[in-house]
């Protein structure tokens, strides 16, 4: 599986965490949106609390990139990647969900052209009542505006709204020492960005 | 963005999907609100454009009422995978989640899918045209505490053939167990509407109302609705199983404060003047002491199931407030 970043993955890492999933045009320069969020306080250096969490936070928000190009993949090939989804990043309830409506789209040849991309990310939760299964929420503006779906014989399937930027939620939960994460919720939310 | 619903979806949102996908085969929608979930559901999408209906998290806050049927859920507890003991060994407890995949209670293995799925002319897919190729794998914590040679009811389990892992048809995702029709049940049962009874009773609860003693005391169900005494009936599904349940009223048990109770089995006869002295046709009492008297009343309603080739029945009970009657001597009365 291919694990490139795209664009929209480095502009996740650039975000400011400023207003909710508020998509970022600007140059926010070179510093993870973990590193700002956790140096927000004036304090000079970090407690080990908070170094931990920062390092959580990092963690969890390379999974999410990884998992936006795993979706985009998945997309662009058809459909026919679900498995990989379903075994390396998505909670069984989400597999639930998603599996039956890929399984359709792949069986009926339809793909994806383009890329949808996450601009903008905030942590707006995060749980470390037990080390090693930390939850993480990121509230993000994806923007599908380059994103084209389409039928088996190449024709694409119109958008029924005009929104190409909308909010999503994200959920992520470490599955405990030695594991990887699992995105539990991946829920839109009513709103632009 | 694709839209479309899982198979086992049981609302009308279902339906409504299912028309959106025959209109346009795949209906483009992102924004929340764009699809509407059945009740436990919400709306999930991805970085593709697919939305669609994903579970809501099934734990119960501590102070929530869980309603009939689940009187002993509560938050979730951390989930503790293990391998039984067997011939007298421990359970040993392995991790739930490992590079190899989920950990199956069921199978007792870690389950993956096979990555990609191999095509349905695959003799692995048993001639089924729907669920999943996994891969089960033992626990390889659990196969190297195992000593070589180590056998299980006389086979041999330790050694090479522990690890060995197995590609098969089943028929949920890895991770997902089966859905257990018991705790469908519970799920519908818990869906009712279920009140406890007003307490209706003569002598009332109220100034000057007194009762004598010897003469016959009426208890009922006041005004009794569907929520009171029933009958009611529910339906739950989950992975295409639905399980029906009928629910209804078996006894009204009455604590008539004196330390006896009165077991009725109906909803009582209300009390009316014309009645004089007689006693209740079906739920009646007679003291035989004076004094005050804190009258309860417990309702015991029992469901009955069935689906997905089973059957059982549940129970539940549900107290009403305590009234306070008063009961004197004729004699006394009378000076």
């Amino acid at each position: 599986m291919r694990r490139t970043r795209t664009a929209g993955v480095a502009l996740l890492a650039l975000a400011v965490a400023g207003s909710a999933a508020a998509c970022a045009d600007d140059d926010a320069g070179a510093a993870t949106l973990a590193r700002l969020q956790a140096s927000a306080s004036a304090s000079p250096s970090l407690s080990d609390e908070e170094q931990e969490k920062q390092r959580v936070v990092e963690e969890a928000e390379e999974f999410l990139a990884e998992f936006q190009q795993a979706e985009v993949d998945a997309g662009n090939d058809g459909f026919t990647g679900w498995p990989t989804l379903a075994n390396e990043y998505w909670s069984s309830a989400l597999a639930e969900g998603f599996v039956p409506v890929y399984q359709e789209a792949a069986a009926k040849g339809q793909y994806t052209t383009g890329a949808s991309e996450l601009e903008s990310s905030e942590v707006t939760d995060y749980v470390a009542e037990e080390p090693g299964h930390e939850q993480v929420a990121f509230t993000s503006c994806l923007d599908t505006s380059s994103l084209h779906l389409h039928q088996k014989d190449g024709s694409e399937i119109p958008l029924p709204n005009e929104r190409e930027r909308s909010v999503v939620v994200h959920r992520l939960v470490h599955q405990g020492e030695g594991n990887s994460w699992r995105v539990t919720e991946s829920t839109p939310q009513d709103g632009s960005c | 963005m694709l839209s479309a619903a899982p198979a086992q979806r049981r609302t009308a949102s279902a339906a409504v999907l299912a028309l959106l996908v025959a209109m346009a085969v795949m209906v483009p929608g992102l924004s929340a609100g764009a699809i509407t979930c059945p009740e436990g559901q919400h709306p999930v999408v991805s970085g593709n454009g697919i939305e669609t209906c994903a579970k809501d998290s099934t734990q119960t806050e501590p102070d929530q009422d869980p309603g009939p049927g689940n009187e002993s859920s509560g938050p979730s507890a951390p989930r503790e995978c293990v391998v039984p003991g067997a011939d007298g060994r421990p359970d040993f407890v392995v991790d739930c989640h490992t590079p190899d995949g989920d950990w199956s209670d069921s199978r007792l293995c870690y389950e993956k899918l096979v990555d990609p799925q191999p095509p349905k002319s695959d003799p692995l897919w048993e001639g089924h045209d729907e669920g999943y190729i996994v891969t089960c794998q033992p626990s390889r914590a659990w196969c190297d505490s195992l000593m070589s040679g180590d056998q299980v009811d006389g086979l041999e389990i330790g050694g090479r053939a522990c690890v060995q892992s197995v590609d098969g048809w089943q028929e949920n995702l890895p991770g997902v167990e089966p859905a257990d029709p018991e705790e469908l049940a519970r799920e519908a049962f818990a869906s009712l509407p279920i009140d406890p009874i007003d307490i209706g009773i003569v002598p009332e609860d109220e100034p000057g109302r007194v009762g004598l003693v010897g003469m016959p005391t009426w208890m009922w169900a006041e005004g009794p609705s569907a929520a009171q005494v029933g009958p009611q009936s529910a339906s739950s599904s989950d992975q295409g199983l639905t399980v029906t349940l009928d629910a209804r009223v078996d006894r009204v048990v009455w604590d008539m404060g004196d330390g006896n109770t009165e077991t009725c089995y109906g909803p009582g006869t209300p009390y009316e003047d014309s009645y004089g002295k007689k006693e209740s046709p079906d739920c009646g009492y007679v003291y035989t002491r004076q004094g005050e008297y804190q009258v309860s009343a417990t309702t015991y309603w029992v469901a009955d199931w069935t689906g997905g080739g089973q059957s059982g029945q549940l129970t539940a009970e549900f107290a009403s407030p305590a009234t306070t009657i008063t009961v004197g001597e004729l004699q006394v009365l009378t000076q």
